[in-house]
């Protein structure tokens, strides 16, 4: 505990705020495909890093959590290249 | 970390880390790979379909960039209240509890109305591939936002009750931590379904 007082709560607010704006102009603009998927899930990453960086104090937590974390996000990346070899050169479309 | 929280740590497996906090983590861990197996099954799905809905339209994209707005806000609210609870500030932990979770509700009466509003145009879980997703991913991610709406309110009726103190403080910290996760999650789920 004790942690969240180091957290720049406005600033962070701010990022996700601008972040989705982006995210919502970036679909209006039409751009080539491959470029919109990259800006949004770019976007989207970002947001969620800056949530779970500071909003959930990720940042300052010890090895253990982390390693919890990892072991799941290892699987994620798995999933996906399973995904990626059956599904080759193509982009959400 | 104060002296009681310390003696438990010693009667856990893993000291240095409360064990309330081990296990909404590991219950996060499972949650990641419960939406990562169902977004994965989406994209599956979507590069299979013949074709797909352009963003914009189907989904009201104002509205659900407004829904995504309401969901930071009461991520904001969240860290309020676990700082609130740190101090101690019953009253205040109390406010942001509430608040947050009239933001959750606000979310989930947005929804209704998106749902309500896909329905009248035709789009339902069964009338197209794009309706199972979203209505499917959506609705687990609806059913999590009401799930932290009933703990955040339950917060708040223990604090009426009486509870404070170091214990009730971890408990406020491990419902913002699930809350913030279910956040995160939309994040995920706005672009991915709405804009791409």
């Amino acid at each position: 505990m004790e942690t969240t007082k180091r957290i720049p709560v406005l600033a962070v607010f701010l990022g996700l705020v601008a972040l989705t704006a982006f995210e919502v102009g970036v679909t209006y603009l039409h751009l080539e495909r491959s470029a919109t998927v990259v800006l949004l899930l770019g976007s989207s990453l970002a947001k969620a890093l800056l949530v779970a960086l500071f909003f959930m104090h990720l940042r300052f937590e010890g090895k253990l959590i982390w390693a919890l974390l990892l072991a799941s996000l290892v699987l994620v990346a798995m999933l996906g290249g399973v995904l990626y070899a059956d599904l080759p050169g193509k982009v959400l479309g | 970390m104060n002296a009681p929280a310390a003696a438990h740590d010693a009667d856990v497996p893993l000291p240095g880390i409360e064990i309330g906090k081990l296990g909404i983590w590991v219950f996060l861990a499972s949650e990641v790979m419960l939406f990562s197996g169902l977004i994965a099954g989406y994209i599956v799905l979507r590069m299979g379909a013949g074709g797909w809905p352009a963003p914009g339209t189907v989904l009201e994209i104002p509205l659900l960039a407004v829904n995504t707005f309401i969901l930071i806000c009461s991520s904001v609210t969240m860290v309020l209240a676990v700082q609130a609870a740190e101090r101690r500030e019953a009253g205040t932990v109390r406010r942001f509890l509430a608040l947050t979770a009239l933001l959750g509700g606000t979310f989930l009466g947005v929804k209704i109305f998106d749902y309500t509003r896909l329905i009248h145009d035709g789009v339902t879980i069964d009338s197209s591939l794009f309706g199972s997703v979203y209505f499917t991913l959506t609705g687990l991610h609806g059913l999590h936002v009401f799930c932290g709406i009933v703990a955040l309110l339950t917060l708040a009726v223990l604090s009426l009750r009486g509870a404070k103190g170091a214990s009730y403080a971890a408990r406020v910290e491990y419902v913002g931590l699930y809350w913030h996760f279910v956040d995160i999650v939309w994040i995920l789920l706005f672009v991915i379904l709405c804009l791409l």
